[in-house]
C-alpha cells in the first residue's frame, strides 16, 4: 500500500455537507494533545471517538461501533502500540484507512500497512484535509 | 436526544477507563450540547484541572478509575481545589454509604449501571446550584 505523502497546505476546505459524517478513531495517550486534536477535528466536521491507548482502540474495533479512519500515535503504554494496532487492523479491519503519527520518527515503521504519516507537531486540519482524500468515492 | 434538551457548551470533563462507557456517555452528553472532555484515568484528569487553558463546570467521574488516585480521592481534591466545580461519582452501591458520606455536598453517588438521562439531570442540578452561588 503507498503511503500518501502529507504536506502542510492552506487549501479551503471542501463541502464536508456534500459527504456523509466520516468517524474518526483518535489513538493518542497524551490527553491534552489528544483533546485539542479532537475538538480541532470535531470542528472540521467530523465525529471523533477518542481512545488513549492501543489496547483501548482494540477493544473499540472489536464493536460495531461505526468507523472509518484511525488516526494513531505509534508511541503509547499498554500491550499495544500503534504498530501493534496497525498490524491489528490489516488483519481484523482492513476496510479502514489508517494514519500514523509519531514524535519520535520521521518515517513509518517498515512494515505497516498504513495509508498516510504525520510527524507531530501536526495541523489538525491537514489530518482532516487527508482524511477527505482517503474517504474520497 | 430531542431539541429541547440543547443546553449551553458547558464542560463537563468525563473519568472513565473503560473505553465502550466513556464512548457512550461522551457521545451523549455531547448530543445534548455539553462540550466534554474525555480522561481515562484520575492522572489525565488532573492534568486537564491543573491546566490553566481549560475550564471544566462538573467532573463526571467513576469512583473506581484507574489512576495514581482513585474518583473519591479525585473528588476531594477537586472540592479542595477548585471550589466552583461540581463533582458526581458513579460506582457500584457497596461503597458508595461509607466512601461517598465525605462528599455528600455533591448528592449520593450514581450507581451502575446508570442512565444518561440521569446524569443530564445531575449535571443540570449541578450547574443551577454553581448559577445560584
Amino acid at each position: 500500500m503507498d503511503v500518501i505523502a502529507v504536506a502542510p497546505t492552506n487549501a479551503p476546505a471542501s463541502d464536508v455537507n456534500s459527504f456523509p459524517v466520516p468517524k474518526v478513531l483518535l489513538v493518542e495517550d497524551e490527553v491534552l494533545l489528544r483533546l485539542t486534536t479532537a475538538d480541532e477535528l470535531r470542528e472540521e466536521g467530523f465525529e471523533v471517538i477518542e481512545a488513549s491507548s492501543g489496547d483501548e482502540a482494540i477493544a473499540l474495533l472489536k464493536t460495531a461501533a461505526p468507523i472509518d479512519v484511525v488516526v494513531t500515535d505509534i508511541q503509547m503504554p499498554g500491550n499495544t502500540d500503534g504498530v501493534g494496532l496497525a498490524h491489528f487492523i490489516a488483519a481484523n479491519r482492513s476496510e479502514l484507512k489508517v494514519i500514523m503519527t509519531s514524535g519520535d520518527l520521521r518515517a513509518p515503521p517498515k512494515g505497516c500497512r498504513i495509508n498516510a504519516f504525520f510527524s507531530k507537531p501536526y495541523e489538525a486540519f491537514d489530518v482532516a484535509q487527508l482524511i477527505r482524500a482517503l474517504l474520497e468515492p | 436526544v430531542s431539541s429541547e434538551t440543547k443546553l449551553p457548551r458547558e464542560v463537563v470533563l468525563v473519568v472513565e477507563d473503560e473505553i465502550l462507557i466513556r464512548y457512550v456517555i461522551s457521545d451523549y452528553l455531547r448530543e445534548c450540547g455539553y462540550k466534554v472532555i474525555e480522561a481515562s484515568s484520575t492522572d489525565e484528569a488532573l492534568l486537564v484541572l491543573n491546566d490553566t487553558n481549560l475550564s471544566v463546570d462538573v467532573v463526571f467521574s467513576n469512583a473506581q478509575v484507574a489512576g495514581a488516585t482513585d474518583g473519591f480521592a479525585l473528588a476531594q481534591w477537586v472540592r479542595a481545589n477548585r471550589a466552583g466545580v461540581g463533582v458526581i461519582l458513579v460506582g457500584s452501591i457497596s461503597r458508595a454509604a461509607d466512601a461517598a458520606a465525605n462528599l455528600c455536598e455533591h448528592g449520593p453517588m450514581l450507581s451502575k449501571p446508570y442512565q444518561p438521562k440521569a446524569v443530564v439531570e445531575r449535571i443540570k442540578l449541578l450547574l443551577a446550584q454553581k448559577r445560584q452561588t
